[in-house]
């Protein structure tokens, strides 16, 4: 038996141990998800991922969000290599066809936010969709979008962020760090969501956007 | 639970081990690493999936998901300072 056949034998049986292991599990109990879902009715809020990602457990998402921050931070420490973009050839069909696009995709962007509150959707999935459409814009490179600016953008990244935070210090008069005043908890949930959506577009879209640019040699 | 998924999360994890395990080209070895994250994602659903998705299991997939985006991203990005760097 040679080396590469008895490291396959292993894989297959490290598959095997797992799958059996896996299905001889206890059968899962939702107790955190019951509990939440007893709170849920005061909230205004009828669907449990949203409930459970905004009001249940906001420190989780605010942290999340922080790392999505800290690893565009990371992109912007390596950017400086790659200065320099190709010119490309404008087509009118590309433009036309983006201006058409890009309302659709943003009022579908908002639409998934706002269902966020009865069911699946929110911030990410919003946030996700609006970045191909950005990308969109930035691969077509229509005519009216021609004039963004850098600072605008570097504010748009941190802004959902921003937001998030100062909404927890705000809670802070009322009790504890992120616990949302009783009573406005739905308007509050949906003004960060919104935040979030807008600058987590532009975070997943600078991902790819810096990510592809050409290298300058 | 899904005996289906449970076995598809179960290759996914061996197949992404694997892979990391036995490739040198750090390329792969992030492909196989996104193949390692996913069939943990799809394990988690799998195994709290009782009728209906479980609310804390989805939102932590969720919030799994997104950091696993912002990883491969970063990732990519040093690879390619890596590569422009003759590395």
């Amino acid at each position: 038996m040679t080396k590469n056949n008895l490291i396959i034998f292993f894989f297959c049986a490290v598959f095997i141990v797992l799958t059996l292991l896996f299905l001889s599990m206890p059968s899962f109990e939702g107790t955190i998800s019951q509990q939440a879902a007893h709170q849920m009715d005061a909230l205004g809020i009828s669907h449990p991922v949203t409930a459970v990602l905004m009001y249940f457990r906001s420190l989780d998402t605010l942290l999340e969000v922080a790392v999505i921050f800290t690893a565009l931070c990371g992109f912007y420490a390596l950017y400086p290599r790659f200065l320099h973009t190709p010119p490309q050839p404008r087509s009118i069909v590309a433009d036309h066809f983006t201006t058409l696009i890009f309302p659709v995709i943003a009022v579908a962007s908002a639409v998934l936010l706002y269902s966020g509150t009865f069911q699946s959707g929110g911030a990410f999935q919003a946030a996700a969709l609006l970045a191909g459409g950005i990308i969109i814009i930035k691969l077509t490179r229509p005519l009216s979008f021609a004039k963004t600016k850098a600072h605008g953008r570097k504010f748009v990244y941190v802004f959902g962020l921003l937001v998030f935070v100062l909404l927890g210090f705000v809670s802070l008069f009322s009790g504890s760090f992120l616990a949302f005043a009783t009573g406005s908890e739905y308007w509050q949930i949906l003004t960060v969501e919104t935040a979030l959506t807008l600058s987590l577009a532009a975070t997943m879209a600078a991902f790819f956007i810096m990510g592809i640019e050409r290298v300058k040699r | 639970m899904s005996v289906i998924y449970v076995i598809t999360a179960s290759a996914l994890l061996t197949l992404g081990a694997a892979g990391f395990l036995r490739t040198k080209d750090i390329f792969k070895r992030l492909i196989h690493f996104n193949l390692f994250t996913s069939g943990i994602f799809l394990l988690f659903i799998a195994l709290t999936y009782t009728g209906a998705p479980d609310a804390a299991a989805v939102a932590l997939v969720l919030t799994g998901l997104v950091v696993s985006l912002g990883a491969t991203a970063l990732g990519l990005m040093l690879l390619r300072t890596l590569q422009s760097r003759g590395g």
